[in-house]
């Protein structure tokens, strides 16, 4: 008896995953839920010649130079911010006044640095005449390179010159065929550098170096050159991007309004001091 | 007294003809001023009159000056006046308090208007769309709008667009920017589909609803090199018993291809509307 139970149970269960093996096999995706991720070549092919393109998840393995001095200009911009991740750790810091709060646009190159929950960002290169796109998950925000071998700006918001772009005016070049230098300048001054509340001017040249080392690996190395508020350039971060099989985004946006509930009815009610 | 009001006469003749000599000095002088490729100057736009030659084909690509870019770009064909709402909608409508409908801006609950939410789509697509840079690649079409820095991405491979947005393991969130698919219907027009907005966003500026359900067509036509429409209709049967014509939106292509930055930066609109725009309407807050 107890064998011919065991038996049948075995054959039930044994019916049953073939039950639901077949049902997923025969389930028609919806377009927009990928069925799951194949396995990538290992070791990943070689990287093709002056091409970015796809989805790019990371940054890993986040490194960064040590900052060098601020100039007095720097220090005395510097101790006007309070960061909201000091502040809720320890109210005797003062009150928060990260912008971001508000959800205000990040900036460039604080965009870079994962802002999202899981610590990860993704983001694709497109073209458009005479540019390059980059679409950032990080806000659905992007920017523009544009590569047809014209100067940066020499100034802005001066008369005759662009007005500062929270997001800055780029030119980019293809240093060799698997590096693409980008370089920054004329940054709106009121986002932060970073999530410290460093500052950065409208004059700094931040310059990113997309290198491709095989088919799924993009290094990315961001220098910050800013003599105004610091006393030399320094490398502001350096990553490894990965390229994500599925090639899907995530839509990941701060809302404004539901920052201003939780800073109101959360975060404020808790003793966290925000300005 | 007569030598005293001939003298005021010649006086005012002076200045004004002084005034005038400055005038045209300025204006000289601003002809002169050399022109920055990374600034965009409208009346260069508006000189760019023509079609610019035939359309290429199956290409959209580039940027585009839409409506009040000063580009002299025909003006966009607002959505319908009189929708035919069902019940649902019609109590959804009126729960929306648009500025554009002359509600003061300190009793708008436009999340926009208020706190500078993300318009959404197809809102992003008929509200501040003075520019746009369409790109391509193989499996989908970009649109980055200058308005916000913000992108949408429609997909070009073949997917069906999703249906559910309920509970459940196959489950979509809704999104700001909905879920888009298109394709070419002929070598000049570029059909876009697209559901799954959230609710909470508003389909108009004038506060007409959507569901999650809705979905929404957009035509873009480049009927040669410097033109492209862009006309939009909504059909969400939970809130209109009809589809909704979203009106028309005209573009002329920049030949400079720059425009320039405007976004909508929360703090901003949290101090003004704390310091003026709130006291002006008679109370903070917003109608709920």
């Amino acid at each position: 008896m107890r064998t011919h139970f065991i038996v049948v149970s075995v054959i039930a269960l044994t019916c049953l995953s073939i039950v639901t093996v077949d049902a997923q096999r025969t389930r028609l995706p919806e377009g927009f839920i990928a069925e799951g991720i194949p396995k990538m070549p290992n070791p990943p092919g070689p990287a093709p010649a002056r091409d970015l393109s796809g989805v790019w998840v990371g940054p890993q393995d986040e490194k960064s130079d040590p900052m060098p001095p601020m100039t007095p200009a720097g220090e005395a911009l510097f101790k006007q911010r309070h960061p909201y991740g000091a502040a809720s750790r320890d109210a005797d810091l003062g009150a928060s006044n990260d912008p971001f709060i508000t959800c205000d646009p990040l900036g460039f190159p604080r965009n870079l640095i994962a802002h999202a929950v899981s610590g990860r960002g993704r983001f694709i290169f497109a073209n458009a005449p005479s540019r390059m796109l980059i679409a950032y998950e990080q806000q659905r925000v992007w920017r523009e390179i544009w590569m047809d071998g014209r100067a940066l700006p020499k100034a802005v918001d001066v008369r005759g010159m662009p007005e500062s772009r929270l997001y800055g005016h780029s030119v980019g070049r293809w240093e060799d065929d698997h590096t693409l230098v980008i370089d920054t300048t004329g940054l709106d001054e009121r986002p932060w550098l970073d999530e410290e509340g460093h500052p950065r001017s409208n004059a700094a040249r931040i310059q990113e170096r997309y290198t491709r080392r095989d088919q799924y690996n993009l290094q990315l190395t961001v220098t910050v050159d800013d003599p105004k508020f610091y006393s030399k350039p320094w490398t502001f971060m350096r990553g490894n991007f990965y390229w994500v099989l599925g090639q899907e985004f995530a839509e990941t946006f701060c809302i404004p309004s539901e920052g201003i509930e939780y800073r109101d009815s959360i975060a404020r009610p808790s003793g966290i001091q925000i300005k | 007294m007569r030598k005293t009001c001939t003298a005021i006469i010649a006086g005012v003749t002076v200045a004004l003809f002084l005034s005038a000599l400055v005038a045209a000095q300025n204006a000289a002088g601003q002809n002169k001023e050399p022109r920055s490729p990374w600034k965009y100057y409208p009346e260069d736009a508006r000189a760019n009159t023509g079609d610019g030659g035939p359309a290429p084909k199956r290409d959209l690509g580039g940027t585009w000056a839409g409506e009040s870019s000063g580009a002299g770009v025909k003006r966009l064909i607002g959505p319908e006046r009189m929708p035919a709402f069902t019940p649902l909608g019609k109590q959804m409508f009126d729960k929306n308090k648009a500025e554009s409908a002359g509600v003061l801006i300190g009793q708008s609950n436009d999340p926009h208007v208020r706190y500078c939410d993300p318009f959404g789509f197809p809102r992003n697509m008929n509200d501040q769309i003075r520019s746009m840079t369409i790109a391509s690649l193989p499996d989908r079409t970009f649109v980055m709008l200058r308005f916000m820095n913000i992108w949408r991405e429609i997909w070009m491979d073949g997917r069906a667009l999703p249906t559910n947005f309920a509970r459940g393991r196959d489950a979509h969130d809704p999104t700001y920017n909905g879920y888009s698919v298109g394709s070419w219907q002929d070598d000049y027009t570029f059909v876009a589909r697209t559901t799954g907005m959230s609710p909470d966003t508003w389909a108009t500026e004038g506060g007409y609803p959507h569901s999650v359900d809705a979905i929404v067509t957009e035509r873009f036509h480049r009927s040669t090199k410097n033109d492209l429409a862009l006309t939009m209709t909504m059909d969400d049967a939970k809130l209109y018993s009809r589809p909704l014509n979203l009106g028309e939106v005209n573009f002329r292509w920049i030949p400079s291809q720059t425009f320039f930055d405007f976004s909508c930066v929360p703090s901003s609109v949290q101090m003004y509307l704390k310091e003026m725009a709130d006291p002006a309407s008679g109370g903070p807050g917003a109608a709920k």
